[in-house]
């Protein structure tokens, strides 16, 4: 069986196909440096994943955090990543249910790192918190 | 002649070859070293190329950010100029164009 946790990770790569300007560069949990001429591209990951007890006893309630990073070159780094971050934001949010996994989404924190490097770089880290439910025995059920 | 009057008055002798290359900036032409190690950066998210080039103040000293270099044929853009030791070398960090 698979988790919850990991049908909304792939319900979230799979949503973002198509993103402007980054083509196929989609990657989950990608522990590998964006080349240059990999860029933009979109990183997709888990962060972590709190449980408590919902009202109904046999159910848990998560809040799954993840965050999204989008990688970009240029001379103005946040400025080119805006058109990628405006259609990564739109696609999230147009199901709240990421296929019928997850009760909710909740935008969290946007983090902007510029770097000096061959050509100026930019990670935009967008973090959504994903509230869903399971069983208490069965994380993929609920 | 003391070495130390050798080194500062010849100082072509530290980008002669066989390790130099030509590099060219508005009407100078000098010889400079290139270095390009790899670099991880940002919590190892992005990959970059540290491209660098050791030269004569004297030459390449005034170059400013943005100002284009062409080393060894090869065509960039100035990123910062920073001078060495006595001064009397810079390293130009590049990117290229």
């Amino acid at each position: 069986m698979t988790t919850k946790r990991e049908s909304i990770l792939a319900d979230i790569a799979t949503s973002l196909a198509g993103t402007v300007q980054v083509g196929s560069r989609i990657y989950r949990s990608r522990v590998e440096a964006i080349a240059r001429a990999e860029s933009p591209a979109i990183v997709i990951e888990p962060i972590s994943d709190e449980p408590e007890y919902s009202l109904r006893l046999d159910r848990l309630d998560w809040r799954l955090s993840v965050r999204i990073s989008v990688i970009v070159r240029s001379s103005l780094p946040d400025q080119a990543a805006d058109p990628i971050v405006d259609d990564i934001h739109s696609k999230i949010t147009a199901d709240n249910t990421l296929g019928g996994y997850a009760l909710d989404i909740e935008p969290s924190t946007v983090g902007f790192e510029i770097i000096e490097a061959d050509q100026p770089a930019g990670v935009i880290s967008m973090n959504y918190l994903i509230k869903y439910r399971t069983t208490v025995t069965d994380l993929s059920a609920g | 002649m003391p070495l130390a009057d050798f080194l500062t008055t010849d100082l072509g002798v530290f980008l002669d070859d066989p390790f130099a290359v030509s590099a060219t900036a508005g009407d100078t032409t000098a010889k400079v070293i290139l270095d390009q190690p790899g670099e991880v950066l940002a919590n190892g998210m992005v990959l970059s190329t540290d491209y660098t080039a050791t030269a004569k103040t004297s030459d390449f000293g005034s170059l400013l950010r943005g100002d284009a270099i062409t080393v060894d044929s090869v065509n960039y853009t100035v990123r910062e100029v920073r001078p060495i030791d006595d001064g009397l070398l810079v390293e130009i960090s590049l990117q290229k164009t």
